[in-house]
This record gives structure tokens, C-alpha cells and sequence, in this order.
């Protein structure tokens, strides 16, 4: 089957006064029909700027792409015009964000902005569509759905908002979703149930979804691939179980060192070492290599994108590292 | 906070001002040298005619009487005999007050009707030429006296084009609409008088543009800041990412938003274009409180100057009142918050 999402080498700059950040650099992500992939990585790794730009979110003129494509259920994202953008957004691909106090239009009632968005794609009657968009807040678990497409926003709490936010983002039957650190805002128990209705609904209607977050917990409980990002990289790739349980890349390694889970009680939780690099010096070679405690001379080179076996089968895994190169040549 | 609690607390607000500004102006034209009975009686008039003056206008008892006297008189609606004109000054404002706030309230649509789009283009493409265009304008706008831009347009549009009139409310030759409201505009669309409605929109071009230039670069300029702040919110980046087309992210979610804050910015314009208008309307000839209230200043008529002064304070709170009611339509959060 085509993939929904295929992000191919995507290397992305933001010219800055004096230089440019490369907040992207060779990016490759693969998204499958009805797949929920995660994306894990520190702030500033360049997660976020990945999900912006597959919907084209980002004001042209704020950033150059230097090299790659992005094609999303066929369409060429990079060269569409604005006019396919939105026929594309909100319809078969769609967005959540992170921040769902500020997500929706303070001064618009709920409804209006669920109706707007299910019209702008489907030729229905206001009532019709009144009547789908109860259906979708009733389908994140809300009871009085009715009720709340009368609200505003600021009349929700945190965790209805999102959800508001979740329906909206199902609203015309999407292949694929994009969630931007869809509970980073949230308190952790409601952030679980966020986090299970939005599973429960990408099943329901067959859509992928792509999960980006700071989070292991949440790559561990919910995605069954996951891309590690580092520095506007992808470090590693794989099934999630064989990634997380077997981590190939001392970076995907570090950062479950710092899993809470992974300690025994009262001992020191592990952090890594040395900052993340200023995206306008990438070191050469791996950008993870001066914090790394594994670093050779070779690391001052390109990394090779090197297969990591895996007992699961099928699914490829990569890691962007000498480390398992060195191990598999000798 | 309920629309009743803030009508209330306003109309309180309001009386305490028109109090205020009662007694400073009523201090001010007391203070100032100059005397108002010499004027009337002329400077051949001996000390005694003078003398005579003084009594019957009140002039020669005690301030504090004097402004209790006005004030007695104010709230039955008496503001006081007129020096210069003999009438009663509540009169005088009735018959010329109208034509002024025809003239503010066309200037400050035009400042609206032309500011708010080009506010918007300004801040949708910006850093674009029109973005660039457009402040360029709002500068020389703010930067340009109204008097000397009237007298510019006479030059071009009536002197040199012959396109308009170059005073006056209403062409003399047209018989005007019966009298309904005061204001000619309305008078004539009530009476179904088209060739009075053609001559005074006509007559009001020229003015209300004069006077309302200044006010479409003010409008621009806040609009384009206000667009820019409600374009870089999270809001409208999900509008986007629902697949709205741009101009319905810009017209029916930022521009709203930005209308909140630039409400309170239409309010103070009225405020300015009220005392800009004194001036348009001495270059114009037109028939409003301008040219009666610069007479009065010339004369020391202290009741009229007063009079004018107070009605101009009590439309300018009572605009600003509209603009606090406005809030509440605009934006549902202020009930909440209070």
C-alpha cells in the first residue's frame, strides 16, 4: 500500500539576520495506512517544524527548503498552491496542536467553528452539519455535546478543549492526523484519556496518525513505529517495541536513561550530559557526538544510516550511527 | 459584568464629567482677560452703559454665584443667554449642532470605510509594497493640518475642476428638505428630496474627507497592528489547518478579533474629529458649531463657549459609553471577567 505521508530527505532553513538555522536536515519519515508512528526528540529537534511543514503551516516566506519532498496522500505538499493546500487541510489530513487553550477562536461559539470546518469540505446544510458535529464531540466521550457547540472556548476546561480540538480534527473523515504534542498542556490523567479516545478514533475511522512528542511513555504506550530526532535529524527508526526495548543509537539509549520507569526508587534519574548544538553550528559528522560517552574519531564524520536486524520481522530499522556500523563489521 | 451594571456605572461616570468640565471651563472663560460687556457696548460706550451691561448679563456678582446659577439653569436645560446672538445658548446648539455631527460621523465612517481595509491589506502583505504604501500614507495623514488640506482640495476639486462646491451644507439654489432630524442627510432621504440629497452629499465630500484624513492612516495604522497580532495566534493557524480559505481566516476570524481593541481607538477619533471639525468647517463654510463657536471665542461669549464645551464633553463620554457596550458585543469573554 502507498504510504499516506512520505517525507523524503527534507532539508529545511530558516534564514535568520547573518545565517541560517537548519532546523531540518535530511528528514525521512514514512507513514502508512492506519499507522500511528511517534515522534520523539528534546525541544528544538525539529518535531514540531516537521509537522508544520507537512501542511505547509509555516509562512512561506520564513523558511527555504534546501533539498527533499514531502508528498501527502499523493500530493506534492512542496509545490501545491493554495488552493489545493486547503482543499488537502482539515479535509483528508488534519491537525491537532498542542496547546489547546489557544487552539480554538475565543469570540466564536464551539459549533461555529466545527460547522465552518465540516462545510469548508463537505456541501452540506448548516443543520447537517450541526447535527455531524454533535455526533463527533459525542464520539470523544463528551455528554452534552449539544450543549457544548453553544459554548465558547474559554467556557471548557483544558481537557474539553482538547477534545473539541480532537473532534475538529476528524471532522471530515481524514486518512491521516497530525498531532503536535496533542497533551503536553494536559494534566497526566486527563492526558491519558485524550490520548485513548484519539487512539480510538484514528481505529475507528482507519486513519494514521502521526504523534509528535517529547514523551517515551507515551511513544512506548501509543505508536508502533517511532523516529527518534536529534538536532533536525532522525537518529533512529524502527517498530517502537525493538527501538525502545533494544535502543541501537546511545541517543535513543540517553534519553530512556531519563525515564523515571527506568530507575530504581530514590536513585538519581540519569540526564544527558552537555547541551542540545546551536542549530546554526551543527558539529560536523554526528550531532549527538560531544555528548555522547561513546563518541570515536570517526563521529566527526556523517554517520552511516546503518539496517539494525530485528528479530520482529519485516519492518526495517535504522540508526544513524558508527557505533552498530563498528559492531557489524567486526 | 451585565450590560445593565455597566450602563449604570457609566451613567454615573457620565454626570461626574459633564460637572467637571462644567466648572473648568466655567473657571477657564472667567479667568481670562477680557470683558464682555465692554465688547457689547462697543469702545465709544461710557463706564456707566458698560456698568449697565455688566448687571444684566450677572456679570458683576460673585463667581461661585454666577456658577450656581449656571448650573441651576443647566439641568432644566437652560445653558444660559447667548452674548453675541442674544438667543438661548440650548437653542443656538440645537440649530447648529446637527450639521457638525453630520460631519464627524461621515468623517469617521470614511476614516473606517477606507482605514479598516487598507489596515488589513497592510497587515496581511506585510512588508509588501501595499504594506509599505499604506504607511507611508498614514504618516503624511497624521502629519498634514486638516486647514491646509481643505484649502488644497478647494483649490483642485472646486477652483481648478469645478467638480464641487466649495462651501455651505446645501446649494442655495435648492430648496432644502423639510426639517426632521437636523441632520440635511436624512432630512432629505426622509422627505424623498433627491436633488437636496445629491446637494448635500456633494457638499459633504469635500469637508468630511478634510476632516476625516488624519483618521484614515490612525484607523490603518491600528488596524494593521491589531491584524498582525491576532494573524500570529495559535487560532488562526488551526482555521488555516481546517482548510479555511485565506480570506476567510483573515475577514471572519483575525479581523473581529482585532476589531475588540480598535473600537476603543474609533472612540477616541470621535473625540478629535468633534474639535477637529471647528476648524474644516471655518475653511468650508459649513454650517455647524465650528464657525458659531469660533465667533463666540472672539467675542468672550463665555455661555456659548461653555455650552459648546459641555454638549461636546457629554457626546464624547457618551461615545465612549457605546464603545464599552461594544466590548461586550464583540468579545463574550468580558461578561465573565468583569
Amino acid at each position: 500500500m502507498d504510504p499516506v505521508l512520505n517525507i523524503d530527505r527534507l532539508t529545511l532553513e530558516f534564514p535568520i539576520y547573518g545565517g541560517a538555522v537548519r532546523a531540518l536536515d535530511a528528514v525521512s519519515i514514512t507513514v502508512r495506512p492506519g499507522e500511528i508512528v511517534g515522534v520523539v526528540g528534546e525541544s528544538g529537534c525539529g518535531k514540531s517544524v516537521t509537522a508544520m511543514t507537512t501542511l505547509r503551516l509555516i509562512p512561506d516566506d520564513r523558511y527555504r527548503v534546501i533539498g527533499g519532498s514531502i508528498t501527502l496522500l499523493g500530493v506534492d505538499m512542496l509545490s501545491a498552491g493554495e488552493k489545493a493546500l486547503a482543499t488537502i487541510r482539515g479535509a483528508r489530513a488534519s491537525m491537532i496542536f498542542q496547546e489547546p487553550l489557544t487552539a480554538l477562536n475565543p469570540t466564536r461559539r464551539v459549533g461555529d467553528q466545527m460547522v465552518e470546518v465540516i462545510r469548508a469540505h463537505q456541501r452540506i446544510s448548516a443543520a447537517a452539519a450541526t447535527a455531524r458535529a454533535t455526533r463527533l464531540l459525542s464520539e470523544m466521550r463528551i455528554a452534552d455535546a449539544a450543549e457544548v457547540l453553544r459554548r465558547y472556548p474559554f467556557e471548557l476546561s483544558g481537557g474539553m478543549r482538547q477534545r473539541v480540538v480532537i473532534a475538529l480534527a476528524f471532522a471530515n473523515d481524514p486518512a491521516i492526523v497530525i498531532a503536535d504534542e496533542p497533551t503536553t498542556a494536559l494534566d497526566v490523567t486527563v492526558q491519558r484519556q485524550v490520548l485513548l479516545l484519539l487512539r480510538q478514533r484514528s481505529r475507528d475511522v482507519g486513519a494514521a496518525v502521526l504523534l509528535i512528542t517529547h514523551d517515551m511513555g507515551v511513544v512506548s504506550e501509543y505508536t508502533e513505529r517511532v523516529y527518534v530526532m536529534y538536532a533536525g535529524r532522525v537518529v533512529e527508526s524502527g517498530p517502537t517495541a525493538a527501538v525502545l526495548g533494544d535502543p541501537a543509537h546511545p541517543y535513543t539509549r540517553a534519553l530512556l536513561a531519563g525515564l523515571p520507569g527506568s530507575v530504581a526508587p530514590k536513585a538519581v534519574l540519569q540526564s544527558i550530559p552537555g547541551r542540545v548544538p546551536d542549530l546554526r553550528r551543527v558539529p560536523d559528522g554526528c550531532a549527538f557526538a560531544p555528548r555522547c560517552g561513546q563518541a570515536m574519531a570517526c563521529c566527526r564524520q556523517a554517520p552511516p544510516l546503518v539496517a539494525i536486524p530485528s528479530p520482529d520481522g519485516p519492518v526495517p530499522r535504522f540508526a544513524a550511527c558508527w557505533l552498530p556500523a563498528a559492531e557489524a563489521a567486526s | 459584568m451585565s450590560f445593565l451594571t455597566i450602563l449604570r456605572r457609566r451613567l454615573g461616570f457620565l454626570i461626574l464629567v459633564v460637572i467637571g468640565v462644567s466648572l473648568i471651563t466655567f473657571a477657564i472663560s472667567h479667568m481670562i482677560p477680557g470683558d464682555p460687556a465692554r465688547l457689547i457696548a462697543g469702545d465709544r460706550a461710557s463706564d456707566a452703559a458698560v456698568a449697565a451691561i455688566r448687571q444684566k448679563l450677572g456679570l458683576d456678582r460673585p463667581l461661585y454665584v454666577q456658577y450656581g446659577l449656571y448650573i441651576a439653569g443647566f439641568v432644566q436645560g437652560d445653558l444660559g443667554t447667548s452674548i453675541r446672538t442674544g438667543r438661548p445658548v440650548a437653542e443656538d446648539i440645537i440649530a447648529f449642532f446637527p450639521a457638525t455631527l453630520e460631519l464627524v460621523i461621515a468623517a469617521l465612517m470614511l476614516s473606517v470605510l477606507l482605514g479598516v481595509p487598507l489596515g488589513v491589506a497592510s497587515a496581511v502583505w506585510r512588508d509588501r509594497p501595499i504594506d509599505h504604501a499604506v504607511r507611508s500614507f498614514a504618516v503624511i495623514g497624521i502629519s498634514t493640518p486638516a486647514f491646509w488640506l481643505g484649502l488644497i482640495v478647494l483649490l483642485l476639486f472646486y477652483g481648478r475642476l469645478g467638480w464641487l462646491p466649495s462651501g455651505g451644507a446645501i446649494d442655495p439654489l435648492i430648496s432644502p428638505p423639510a426639517h426632521y432630524t437636523g441632520f440635511d442627510l436624512v432630512d432629505a432621504v426622509i422627505a424623498g428630496n433627491a436633488a437636496a440629497l445629491v446637494s448635500v452629499v456633494k457638499h459633504l465630500i469635500l469637508p468630511a474627507a478634510t476632516l476625516g484624513f488624519v483618521h484614515v492612516g490612525i484607523v490603518a495604522r491600528q488596524i494593521r497592528s491589531a491584524m498582525l497580532d491576532q494573524l500570529g495566534e495559535d487560532y488562526v493557524r488551526t482555521a488555516r489547518a481546517g482548510g479555511l480559505s485565506r480570506s476567510r481566516v483573515v475577514l471572519r476570524h483575525a479581523l473581529p478579533n482585532a476589531m475588540i481593541p480598535s473600537v476603543t481607538v474609533l472612540g477616541l477619533a470621535f473625540g478629535d474629529l468633534l474639535y477637529g471639525a471647528v476648524l474644516t468647517e471655518t475653511v468650508f463654510a459649513w454650517p455647524g458649531m465650528g464657525n458659531y463657536v469660533v465667533a463666540s471665542i472672539q467675542a468672550l461669549d463665555f455661555p456659548a463657549v461653555m455650552g459648546f464645551t459641555v454638549v461636546v464633553s457629554f457626546a464624547y463620554v457618551l461615545v465612549n459609553l457605546l464603545v464599552d457596550l461594544a466590548y461586550i458585543v464583540l468579545d463574550p469573554r468580558i461578561k465573565e471577567i468583569g
